[in-house]
């Protein structure tokens, strides 16, 4: 005799169309599941067994399309480019020079790594905290319905929608220290701007204000979109407890948020680790290494020394620290965050 | 059309013939991996031509494709050249297509190597073609040079840089050498010579004078310089010293070389009379420096860009006084890339021949500033004229005595950047010229060993 288990939340209350044959459980303990499920199997009728390759098929149709590319387009290349790593190669010999770990020790022997890992490390971290926190602010404001809302959501939102480059040419101008916005703000104060992108003590900052405008909107809007979403009565209930401002936001936003901004974390940190444009136009990763990140490296390495071994193994490196660091968030981070809103 | 030049026949017949490596020697294939995939001639099948637009009224001609580095006015003239080309026989439609920059062409060259979809024609910087000969993607030309049309056409100073291994592979097209501009409107506002300086000395003496002179409510600086480590070249030889020996010893590091560093850093850091900017020629157009180091190639651009605001003078780039001048040559030269179609290559050919006559030659330099590349066109009255007009085309001109290929590091574009990233510092950040130069060395030593052998296959003529 067999037992079937059925759950009341799925069941029909009125069964339309054929009832479906109903899957045998058998007692705990000994072999008895494997054997009732082979006897299942064996009485698949012809009907059930063509409908399962059918929708095996059509599962399959449906998931190519999508699985061909990431596979033709995000794990080839990547898994191409480890391979590159093992090689000299200036991309145009006809064929490369197997040097075995030769780039990574290259790579980890030469001081210059170190101080691109750190700038690597300043630019995102830098970037990813301060437009998170500064997009939460903005979008806590742009949510109490200040004057203009529409208008000021458009502003916040529009240095996202600019392209890299477009944002790179538009601080250098801003910083410019001979006729930029910097020069004259500078001057309010009787001081010389300083020279933002042609020295070693500020290009790194450079970058990494412009790259944190250009994400502060994306951030901005994002949140503010998530702060509508919240559920009013806790805000209501905890107004009748006394709390206002500060401790709302402190003890019920930010924690009611905390799946976006871990989203946003996520993203940011992937998203700042590869940024290129702005670095290229800006600073071209100078003065020496001096605002280099490993994306900029990469690219400097690959098409403006030919060296493809060692681009390789620096590209392979930004992905292994992405690949921990995201990790680490998920492992670490997913048990902060509160999913019950 | 379809001129099979007799050459290219007894190579391939010879090839045929299967006499093996001396006859493929004989038969001008030597490169040193030149045939690395076993093609000996300029064929190489599998390599078909990238996707063109010919216009319909060509249509049924035999289409060759050039990847023009060049942009903006420069690339206006080449289009002009082109059509006229076009219209001067029936047989051959002639492309070009803006890639951007060099480092565009570089890149996208590459990319299309590996596609195995390229153009006819590209056109690389100085010598760093030879990365490209090397891997076997480059045609020897000397099979369609006659009495008309040979390397004796051209100016001497660039034709060395275009062979290797005996052989020709780039004809001189867009040739130029860096240039010392200033704004000849503030030098006499000034009361300094009109002519300019003519040493490093002369700008510093000038440069309190120009500094008197209020821009934007700064003091006028004498120099935006740039990083570039073709600037860099003529600056060290200007100091006495050199990036490398032709023993390949790198000697950037010298007394000299760290002295050229240091008088920069002084001047800049401690002196405060030039800066490193950001975009020095734009600075200079828009009046903020009152000097800037650029190619001969941008003086049409930049006397377009300044006309009205202030006089441009030329001068020779600078030395220390009491050292040579010596400028590194520049720009590009005109290559055939190995493709699967003889009569597409033979077309290409047409189409230098077509270039190399004076009065092309004389039109392109007159239209973008580079160097006119043949010696009969620096005697037309179309190129006089100019001079006439325009003197700092005539000190573009006359430089030329002082034109040399660069030392060996600058062969290579990875040292070209290691180059460039050091100068920034040292103009940057005012670091330390000696330490700065002493790890540079130490990069160069190693790149530098790395080409040594192919470098020797190449068997330079020019350095004499």
């Amino acid at each position: 005799m067999s037992i079937t288990v059925r759950s009341p939340r799925t069941e029909p209350a009125v069964p339309s169309g054929p009832v479906p044959p109903e899957e045998p459980v058998g007692p705990s303990g000994g072999d008895a599941p494997m054997r009732q499920g082979r006897s299942e199997r064996r009485r698949r009728s012809p009907q059930r067994r063509r409908r399962a390759r059918r929708d095996a098929l059509l599962f399959g149709a449906l998931i190519a399309p999508n699985l061909i590319a990431i596979i033709v387009f995000s794990y080839y290349p990547a898994l191409y480019n480890i391979g590159l790593s093992f090689f000299d190669w200036d991309f145009v010999a006809p064929s490369p020079e197997w040097v075995g770990l030769a780039n990574y020790t290259d790579l980890f022997t030469d001081a210059g790594f170190g101080q691109v890992i750190v700038n690597t490390l300043i630019f995102t971290g830098v970037s990813v905290v301060g437009s998170l926190v500064l997009g939460l602010l903005l979008g806590s404001l742009l949510a109490t319905k200040v004057p203009l809302t529409g208008f000021a959501q458009t502003m916040a939102f529009a240095p996202h929608m600019l392209p890299g480059a477009a944002v790179g040419i538009l601080w250098l101008f801003m910083f410019d220290p001979n006729y930029g916005l910097s020069r004259w703000v500078f001057s309010l104060f009787g001081a010389a701007s300083p020279a933002w992108t042609t020295t070693s003590d500020w290009s790194l900052w450079a970058i990494t204000i412009a790259y944190t405008w250009q994400r502060l909107g994306f951030v901005t809007v994002i949140c503010y979109t998530a702060i509508l979403d919240l559920p009013k009565d806790l805000y209501e209930a905890a107004a009748l407890d006394g709390a206002h401002g500060w401790k709302l936001f402190r003890h019920l936003t930010l924690p009611l948020l905390s799946p976006i901004t871990f989203f946003l974390s996520i993203t940011g940190i992937i998203s700042a680790a590869q940024a290129f444009d702005i670095i290229s136009i800006m600073t071209s990763g100078g003065p020496g290494v001096s605002s280099s990140t490993l994306s900029w490296m990469v690219y400097e390495e690959a098409f403006q020394k030919f060296d493809i071994g060692t681009a390789s193994a620096a590209a392979t490196v930004l992905l292994v620290v992405l690949l921990i660091i995201t990790y680490v968030q998920v492992r670490y981070g997913d048990k902060k965050v509160n999913y019950d809103s | 059309m379809s001129r099979s030049p007799l050459p290219v026949s007894r190579r391939n017949l010879l090839a045929a013939l299967g006499l093996g490596a001396g006859a493929a020697g004989l038969a001008a294939c030597g490169a040193p991996n030149g045939s690395a995939d076993g093609a000996e001639s300029n064929l190489r099948e599998g390599f078909s031509q990238a996707d063109l637009t010919v216009p319909s009224e060509y249509e049924g001609r035999t289409p060759i494709l050039f990847w023009a580095p060049f942009t903006g006015t420069n690339f206006e003239v080449l289009a002009t050249q082109f059509a006229e080309f076009n219209e001067s026989q029936d047989e051959i439609v002639a492309v070009a297509e803006s890639v951007g920059s060099y480092a565009d062409l570089n890149q996208k060259f590459t990319a299309s190597l590996q596609a195995r979809t390229v153009p006819d024609i590209v056109c690389f910087p100085e010598l760093q073609w030879l990365q490209f000969h090397q891997s076997g993607a480059l045609a020897p030309l000397d099979g369609y040079f006659d009495e008309e049309w040979n390397l004796d056409v051209y100016i001497q100073n660039y034709v060395a840089e275009g062979k290797a291994a005996g052989e020709t592979y780039v004809v001189p097209f867009a040739r130029s050498t860096p240039l010392f501009y200033y704004n000849k409107t503030r030098y006499i506002e000034a009361g300094l010579p009109e002519e300019g300086p003519e040493t490093w000395e002369d700008l510093a003496a000038f440069a309190p004078e120009l500094a008197k002179i209020e821009v934007e409510g700064r003091p006028l600086s004498a120099i935006a310089f740039g990083p570039d480590a073709w600037h860099g070249q003529a600056d060290i030889w200007g100091f006495g010293g050199a990036n490398a020996t032709q023993d390949f010893q790198v000697t950037i590091n010298d007394d000299k070389g760290v002295e050229w560093l240091e008088w920069m850093r002084k001047f800049i850091h401690d002196d405060g009379y030039g800066y490193l900017a950001q975009a020095s020629g734009t600075d200079f157009a828009s009046g903020l420096a009152a000097g800037w180091r650029g190619s001969t190639a941008s003086l049409t651009g930049q006397t377009a860009a300044t006309e009205g605001l202030f006089e441009i003078g030329t001068a020779y780039m600078l030395s220390k006084e009491g050292e040579q001048k010596q400028v590194p040559t520049g720009g590009s030269g005109l290559s055939l890339v190995r493709t699967d179609s003889q009569d597409r290559q033979d077309a290409c050919a047409e189409l230098f021949r077509f270039l190399a006559q004076p009065e092309k030659s004389a039109a392109w330099h007159i239209g973008t500033g580079y160097v006119p590349v043949v010696q009969a066109a620096q005697e037309s009255q179309e190129v006089k004229d100019q001079v006439a007009a325009n003197p700092n085309y005539g000190v573009a001109l006359s430089q030329l005595e002082n034109a040399r290929t660069a030392d060996y590091p600058n062969w290579d574009q990875g040292s070209v950047t290691e180059i460039g990233a050091a100068m920034g510092q040292v103009f940057g950040d005012g670091a330390d010229p000696k330490q700065v130069l002493d790890a540079l060395a130490a990069t160069l030593q190693e790149t530098l060993d790395d080409n040594r052998e192919d470098y020797e296959a190449v068997a330079f003529e020019g350095w004499n």
